[in-house]
């Protein structure tokens, strides 16, 4: 038996991590990731990368995947596809594609992993992951204490 | 049990009010019925649920495992969405990351504070009220104190009654001081009423006409179970004022042994006026549950059950697994008898199979309901198979049906005479 006051670690943390790969037919292009505002990459993307960040457990958790240098071509593409964000074990996309803000100089909103022009793709999580998880996994309501 | 399997914050935001008006921790805890317990003729709910509550909460927080949550215990170990976890995921906690979960609810820093505090400062928002023992029905699984029928047959046949205390909700000003609490409740969330019959017993009314008057009744959720002999249009027009309403209709059986269960209910009026409520619901958005108690008598078509509920898109729920009477409960069927059922409702789950993993713990999620659907089934399927054979309980049951057929001129093989023998073997 264990009691709450055992459950009482909040310096926990929560595993975020990103995989993402390149197209590269029509050139390499160069991508950073940030997780709250660290730079976890920063580097001409030629092959497929994972990164890692530990984030508290209570604070939110914004990653911005960027892409710059692609130069556009009909026939031959160059992008960015983001493989698999997973915040402690759990899948965040494609399941929460629809959540994602992606900013492109084309003025493009796509729903969806793949960076095809360059700009930003960011997924805010404005609250503590498990909070955000709850509202966004149709898990009901979510009752507040009275302060 | 590690904290994990025994933790529940119900009592942080949740209880109950009996039919005598004597409160009750949780809806779905152990029901206990002592005179010496508080009420709400003696005990203001402030005073209960800030004051005497107050214990409960931390032998919950030292991670003791408690006799009154038994029956949540035995739906977590067969894989049966218990209360305990539909409370904890109101709090934002799941069993599968239940440490971080924690850690994270809103409810972390108030839980902790639990632990050193005398009293408790917040009200109820989640209510279980239930209004009395008025009802039509006899249902042969009930007892005197939830229904009036069911009392008087007791009386007519000898059995003993228990004690049955008058409905706390006859009195007009303990109703109106309730009424008053529940005005008086900041964020009030969830208010769900049973019977008897709700839609005969008059408070159930009076307490929504008083809401509706006194209380933005727009962010509550009304909820209330029924037994679908009756209908009353203008208790839906005043449910058509809450935010939402979740219907639950009681029903056991597609197949006419609903009528010798639910007696004296008839399968082709109850089946019209449940076609009724599903029509009405989707027309104000509401949700609609089917709220069974399986037993031994209508276990082998629970399958048509949930036929209809796949047919309408509607979830299946039961607050738990039949306890009492105990030789009504499923697991007095003998062994080889529960292999057919068993059977039929793994032909039922193959068909309807979903392709997702995770567990759904909030049933009330209309978009998940098939697989909703699934998991209970499979929950009675693991209850069939491992729970233990109580076959010595049928001559208690076919002496009891005995009395009732005598009393109702009708008998169970008419319904099933696939039992004949096994009733036979034990007295009938």
């Amino acid at each position: 038996m264990n009691r709450y006051l055992d459950q009482l670690d909040t310096n926990r943390t929560v595993s975020v991590d990103i995989s993402v790969r390149p197209l590269i037919d029509n050139g390499i292009p160069h991508c950073t990731i940030l997780v709250n505002h660290n730079v976890l990459l920063d580097t001409m993307l030629d092959q497929a990368t994972c990164v890692n960040y530990k984030a508290n457990i209570l604070d939110p958790i914004n990653i911005v995947i960027s892409m710059s240098n692609k130069q556009y071509n009909s026939l031959r593409e160059t992008a960015i596809i983001v493989d698999s964000i997973v915040i402690d074990g759990i899948e965040i996309i494609p399941k929460f594609n629809h959540l994602v803000q992606y900013t492109n100089e084309k003025q493009e909103s796509v729903f969806s992993n793949y960076m095809g022009f360059n700009g930003s793709w960011t997924l805010d999580i404005n609250q503590p992951f498990y909070r955000w998880y709850h509202w966004h996994n149709s898990n009901g309501w979510l009752l507040f204490p009275l302060a | 049990m590690t904290f994990k399997k025994t933790f529940c914050p119900s009592p942080w935001f949740h209880m109950r009010i009996s039919n005598n008006g004597q409160y009750q921790a949780c809806r779905w805890g152990k029901k206990i019925f002592s005179n010496n317990l508080p009420r709400i003729q003696t005990e203001s709910v402030e005073h209960y649920f800030q004051h005497t509550l107050q214990d409960f909460r931390k032998s919950l927080l030292i991670g003791n495992k408690l006799d009154y949550c038994n029956e949540c215990y035995q739906q977590d170990e067969h894989h049966k969405v218990s209360g305990r976890q539909r409370q904890l995921l109101k709090i934002g906690v799941t069993e599968e990351n239940f440490d971080s979960s924690l850690v994270s609810s809103p409810w972390f820093g108030t839980l902790k504070d639990t632990q050193d505090l005398p009293t408790y400062s917040a009200l109820p928002v989640d209510w279980q009220i239930d209004l009395g023992n008025y009802c039509n029905s006899g249902c042969l699984f009930c007892n005197p104190k939830n229904s009036s029928t069911l009392l008087s047959d007791f009386k007519k046949l000898g059995l003993e009654t228990g004690q049955v205390d008058r409905n706390w909700c006859d009195n007009e000003s303990t109703l109106l001081s309730f009424v008053s609490v529940l005005s008086n409740t900041q964020n009030l969330k969830y208010l769900h009423f049973i019977g008897g019959e709700t839609l005969i017993t008059p408070a159930f009314k009076f307490i929504l006409k008083q809401l509706v008057n006194t209380t933005d009744v727009s962010q509550i959720t009304a909820g209330f179970t029924t037994n679908l002999t009756v209908w009353d249009d203008e208790i839906i027009e005043l449910l058509a004022k809450f935010k939402q309403v979740n219907v639950g209709l009681s029903i056991e059986s597609l197949h006419p042994i609903n009528d010798y269960v639910r007696y004296p209910s008839k399968i082709s009026i109850v089946k019209e006026i449940a076609d009724k409520w599903v029509r009405i619901s989707k027309k104000f958005g509401w949700l609609v549950q089917l709220r069974i108690t399986p037993t031994i008598l209508t276990v082998s078509s629970l399958n048509t059950i949930y036929d209809y509920a796949f047919d309408n898109n509607l979830n299946v729920e039961s607050c738990n697994f039949l306890q009492n009477p105990s030789f009504m409960r499923p697991t007095v069927l003998p062994l080889e008898l529960r292999a057919d059922i068993i059977e039929k409702l793994n032909i039922l789950i193959d068909k309807k199979k979903t392709k997702t993993t995770s567990r759904v713990v909030n049933t009330r999620n209309p978009n998940n309901i098939s697989q909703q659907l699934v998991e209970d089934i499979q929950s009675y399927v693991n209850y069939l198979e491992d729970e233990n054979d109580e076959s010595f309980r049928l001559p208690e049951l076919v002496s009891y049906l005995k009395k009732f057929e005598e009393l109702r001129g009708n008998s169970v093989l008419d319904y099933l005479p696939d039992y004949e023998q096994i009733f036979r073997s034990a007295g009938y």
